[in-house]
């Protein structure tokens, strides 16, 4: 074991930063055994406005080292470092423990924490839990590419997966676009092969339109219990001939079509469906809700084929892993209210526009004005006019106090595919794009950005403030930052580049697995530097969007990563448990160890 | 450019040296008083800070201001600024609009009448009753308004005052959150006039009703949260309440605070708001009296204008 | 043009009061809504600010003045930015340090 320092302890938030379960006495009282801790701090203690003061302190205890705990020590750093430095000792040795950083939330923890950085020993080297068995099976949460990556790449290493999706179909956002950024790939020729490899593969189980109930046991041996929703068609035996959904009086919004168009209560998702088997939306059936239709079972040319009293059904699985891939819910657009969304018919969100721009979207590919149908429902037809101005405005819901304050990530380099995809169906229309700082972060984005402006857009550095509606047309006000002009364009049709949030689900999800979530809402990686997959949970890893916004290029990538480590443990056939999990006295024993 | 300086300065001086921005006479600034038997100070008093009394000589000061804006004339403030140290500039541009004057005097003896309907007991500080600084502290002059602040905090105390209820927006904000932000010591409770009336659930005579379009205060809505009393008290009378373009919390301004400089861009600004209210209702009701005074510059077709007061009492007080 | 900056400048206004420009991060969409519609009220001027341009900021005083602290902006700035705070503080400065007021 080193000898250790003499060593001052600052507590930098004593007052309102910590959760109340952190007892800072009872942390005290165990650093006064620590021989070498020649002083405990609270903020209250220690006057850091008058340095001259602080730096005498230290200099007559002989401290040689401090260490800084709390939410934020970075902030004290400096100072503690030009104390020491003026004393005549090493102003390297300020050390920080940070409970922000490790998710410190019980006094335990907080010890475990500050005895890791006493020992100079980082807290993820001591925090290594031990390892057991695991079961080889894995379940993916989620059947989005992220989820559909993941358990491509376990199923080709001759594992089993069960894929679980909580829609009718995988694919999750992606299958919604038509052609992807910055290669402008056509979305659904990468995608579709994907879908009915997943279908196929031997080592695959899919389970849709189900949802994860409860787990227990712990890592390397899950027992999930898992919710499958009564689909009221047979998926062995449906063949998909669509015969029942045009008899069907019974009718909703779409949710693959982001809401543009409405679809009935017998339904397939898209056409290109994983399963492409029909299903009942319980809520929209005139049979589930009232009893008094049968329309489909009539005409369905597949005896027993649809069961309109088939019942939701619960099957338990046992795994060793699970990779969490839920994704993401766009920002509600109406929350911002100034841009009108929900008010003026024709401002619509990026969601919906990819709909349209798909040929297989609601208006064959036709950008048009919203209408009401025959029912009084809001929709897009292909028999609609097209707009001949088009604003797209960026940052909807992020980076803003009031919504979230994160970024988006995607959205500035989605806002510019989709105003070259505008261009491209309607080359006489304008096409303006207001944004605040245009972020083109990854690999041949900056060209794509380049690339557009090239095409004749109108790409204006200055944030929209507000839509209005003026002589029949849009107004969107902004200002024209770098030409220092005000800016009240009127336009057909306004764009929101919504942003990403976490689905409502995550919390809930977050609570059955015991994975810790940001404060955003997103699930947390074990470390973003060195482990960006794991969690604190042992066996369970996270990959794509539900661990924070990121393109699809990104979220192969994270999905890879997260199979990798599952890989990994099934052929080492050993697992790790939860750092959650592990004791305060077994990590201060390893911290103290390997000092 | 040289009217920012020496308007701000004719304005600080006056505060310094007159204890107003714009110095009226004792007797004009509590006429609205005389025959309210009101007592002289108290626990709680109306606090006036004689903004409806001042606001007629403003207006006659930014008619002479607008004939000289953007000309030569203009100069003449430099000449003013010079003057006015030994003599009260103001003093000779004019008297104000005699019929303006008597307006706003009746809309502070209505509030006084409401008040005391609703049960509540004050007095008043007559002589006492002092700007509050609203206007040198907008234009950045800190010091002079520290040393105004300090005038105020002392007059209450020496009343023996711990609440104050306030007739406007903007002495409801320098008093509520300006005060105690440059004045630690300041622990005067505030309250709006409507507020109060609001909380203590006044009743109205009668409720005929009415159809008026409100033009919330930017100070109300966004500084000080009043947004709903106001509402409250006019649907309980039956009134149909008519929201503009933009109101409540994104409620447009009324330009006013730009008229001792910039008459003419507050003017801008007033008429976009008048037209955004028009569009609702020929009658408009405000709840400040630079509102007041500012729209109704900018309104043109006869819309007709109302401060709050006057209007509730239509429902709250027998005539 | 060479522009003079006074890199103390911030540290001054700083000690005039209680502001906050510095989390404005250029966004604009206060002088979109601005009601005085002047191109650089009042983001401009933060940045002049921020960058010590006093010669800017003593050019455009009739900007800083015609702000009619009314927060409209405030409502929409995504940054929490006091922006009428910091208006008015650049009207103390120049009260003190121009006009000598
Ligand atoms: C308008 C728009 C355009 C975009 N364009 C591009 C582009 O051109 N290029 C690009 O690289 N990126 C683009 N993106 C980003 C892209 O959508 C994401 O990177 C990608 O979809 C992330 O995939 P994912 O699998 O993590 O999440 P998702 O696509 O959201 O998939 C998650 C899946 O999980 C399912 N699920 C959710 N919760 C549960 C649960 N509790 N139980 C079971 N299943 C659940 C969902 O039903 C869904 O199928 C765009 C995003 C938007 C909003
Ligand atoms: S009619 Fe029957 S077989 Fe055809 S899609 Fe509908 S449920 Fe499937
Ligand atoms: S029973 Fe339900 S799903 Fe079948 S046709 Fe009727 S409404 Fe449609
Ligand atoms: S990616 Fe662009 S549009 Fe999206 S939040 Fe970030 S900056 Fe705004
Ligand atoms: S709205 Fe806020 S963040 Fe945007 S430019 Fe204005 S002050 Fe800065
Ligand atoms: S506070 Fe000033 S800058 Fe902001 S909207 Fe009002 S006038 Fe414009």
């Amino acid at each position: 074991m080193a000898e250790q320092k003499l060593t001052g302890i600052y507590f930098c938030d004593t007052g309102n930063g910590h959760a109340k379960d952190i007892d800072i006495n009872e942390i005290k009282t165990y650093l006064q055994t620590l021989r070498e801790v020649v002083s405990v701090w609270e903020p209250k203690e220690l006057d850091l406005t008058n340095f001259e003061e602080t730096k005498k302190k230290l200099e007559n205890l002989k401290i040689e080292r401090m260490i800084i705990a709390g939410q934020t020590p970075g902030v004290f750093k400096a100072f503690f470092a030009r104390a020491l430095n003026a004393n005549g000792k090493n102003g390297e040795e300020v050390v920080l423990a940070s409970f922000k950083e490790h998710l410190v939330v019980n006094t335990q923890q907080a010890k475990t924490i500050l005895t890791c950085a006493f020992y100079g020993v980082s807290f993820t080297l001591a925090a290594m839990p031990e390892e057991t068995e695991v079961h080889p099976d894995t379940l993916v949460i989620g059947g989005g590419i992220a989820g559909i990556q993941a358990s491509l790449e376990i199923a080709d290493a001759g594992q089993k997966v069960y894929l679980l999706e909580k829609t009718g179909t995988i694919g999750g956002h992606m299958a919604m676009f038509d052609k992807t950024f910055p290669t402008l790939d056509c979305a659904a020729c990468i995608l579709t092969p994907k879908m009915v490899e997943v279908g196929q593969h031997a080592n695959i189980e899919m389970l849709t339109y189900s949802e994860v109930k409860s787990v227990s046991g712990g890592p390397g041996n899950y027992k999930v219990k898992v919710l499958k929703k009564a689909r009221r068609v047979n998926v062995n035996t449906c063949i998909g001939c669509g015969t029942c959904a045009e008899k069907c009086p019974g009718r909703a919004s779409s949710e693959f079509d982001a809401g543009t168009t409405m679809r009935k209560a017998i339904y397939i998702p898209f056409a290109q469906a994983v399963p492409n088997k029909y299903l009942i939306d319980e809520d929209a059936c005139l049979y589930v809700k009232k009893g008094k239709c049968s329309a489909c079972v009539k005409v369905c040319p597949v005896p027993d084929c649809i069961n309109l009293d088939e019942k939701d059904a619960e099957i338990e699985i046992t795994v060793g892993n699970i990779i969490v891939s839920t994704g993401f819910k766009p920002f509600d657009a109406k929350r911002a209210e100034q841009f009108g969304y929900g008010r003026f018919p024709n401002v619509v969100t990026s969601l919906e526009l990819e709909r349209l721009i798909n040929a297989g979207g609601p208006t064959s590919g036709e950008i048009t004005f919203r209408s009401k149908d025959k029912f009084g429902n809001w929709v897009f037809t292909a028999d609609s006019e097209s707009p001949k101005s088009v604003a797209i405005v960026h940052c909807v819901g992020s980076r803003d106090e009031h919504y979230n304050k994160y970024c988006s990530t995607v959205c500035c380099m989605y806002s510019l595919k989709l105003a070259h995809l505008v261009k491209e169906k309607l080359p006489e229309t304008e096409v303006h794009e207001y944004y605040i700082d245009m972020r083109a972060f990854g690999k041949g984005y900056e060209e794509f950005y380049n690339r557009i402006k090239d095409e004749g857009i109108n790409v204006v550095r200055g944030s929209t403030v507000k839509v209005e509606e003026e002589d029949g047309k849009l107004l969107v006000k902004s200002q024209d930052i770098h030409g220092l002009k005000l800016l009240k364009q009127h336009v057909d049709m306004v764009v929101l580049a919504v942003g990403l949030e976490p689905r409502e689900e995550t919390k809930d999800l977050s609570q059955i697995l015991g994975v810790s979530t940001t404060e955003d809402g997103w699930f947390k990686e074990l470390s973003s530097v060195t482990d960006p997959v794991n969690t604190n949970v042992g066996g369970v890893a996270v990959a794509g969007v539900c661990h924070g916004p990121k393109d699809i290029p990104d979220t192969v990538a994270q999905a890879s990563a997260a199979a990798s480590r599952v890989i990994q443990s099934i052929i080492q056939g050993k697992i790790k448990k939860s750092v959650k999990d592990m004791r305060f006295e077994e990590v201060a024993a390893k911290a103290k160890q390997q000092s | 450019m040289a009217q920012i300086k020496e308007v701000t300065k004719i304005l600080v001086d006056n505060l310094k040296l007159r204890g107003s921005v714009l110095p009226i006479s004792q007797e004009a600034a509590t006429k609205w008083a005389k025959d309210l038997n009101l007592p002289k100070g108290g626990d709680t008093i109306l606090y006036t800070g004689n903004m409806y009394q001042i606001i007629p000589y403003i207006n006659k000061l930014v008619k002479t201001l607008e004939l000289f804006e953007g000309t030569f004339f203009m100069n003449f403030t430099v000449f003013g600024r010079m003057a006015n140290r030994f003599v009260n500039v103001s003093k000779f541009m004019g008297g104000p609009n005699k019929e303006e004057v008597k307006t706003f005097n009746n809309t502070l003896t209505n509030m006084a009448k409401l008040l005391q309907k609703s049960g509540s007991k004050f007095g008043y500080l007559y002589e006492d009753d002092l700007y509050a600084g609203a206007l040198t502290y907008d234009l950045g002059a800190d010091d002079v308004t520290l040393a105004q602040a300090k005038k105020v905090y002392e007059n209450l105390k020496k009343h023996g005052v711990k609440r104050v209820i306030t007739v406007d927006p903007h002495t409801t904000h320098m008093l509520r959150e300006v005060y105690p932000k440059i004045l630690p010591e300041f622990d005067i409770v505030v309250k709006s006039y409507i507020e109060v009336l609001a909380k203590r659930g006044l009743n109205p005579l009668n409720n005929k009703g009415g159809e008026v379009a409100i033009h919330d205060s930017c100070v109300y809505a966004r500084h000080e949260n009043v947004v709903g009393e106001p509402r409250e008290l006019l649907s309980k009378a039956g009134v149909n309440v008519k929201e503009p373009f933009e109101s409540k919390k994104i409620t447009f301004c009324c330009g006013g605070p730009a008229e001792s400089l910039f008459p003419s861009k507050a003017l801008e600004v007033g008429k976009k708001r008048m037209a955004q209210l028009c569009k609702e209702c020929d009658h408009v009701t405000v709840m400040c009296p630079i509102c007041n005074a500012n729209l109704k510059r900018s309104a043109t077709n006869g819309t007709k204008i109302t401060d709050f007061a006057d209007y509730i009492s239509e429902f709250y007080l027998e005539n | 043009m060479t522009t003079r900056v006074d890199p103390g400048f911030m540290k001054k206004v700083k000690g005039l009061g209680d502001q906050n420009m510095e989390m404005c991060f250029n966004c604009s969409k206060c002088t979109a809504i601005c009601p005085m519609d002047t191109n650089l009220l009042p983001r401009s001027l933060f940045r002049y600010a921020l960058l010590g341009m006093t010669d800017k900021i003593k050019a455009e005083q009739e900007s800083i003045y015609s702000c009619l602290l009314c927060k409209l902006c405030e409502e929409s700035c995504p940054r929490g930015v006091k922006i009428a705070d910091n208006v008015r503080l650049l009207r103390s400065y120049l009260n003190r340090d121009v006009f000598n007021i």
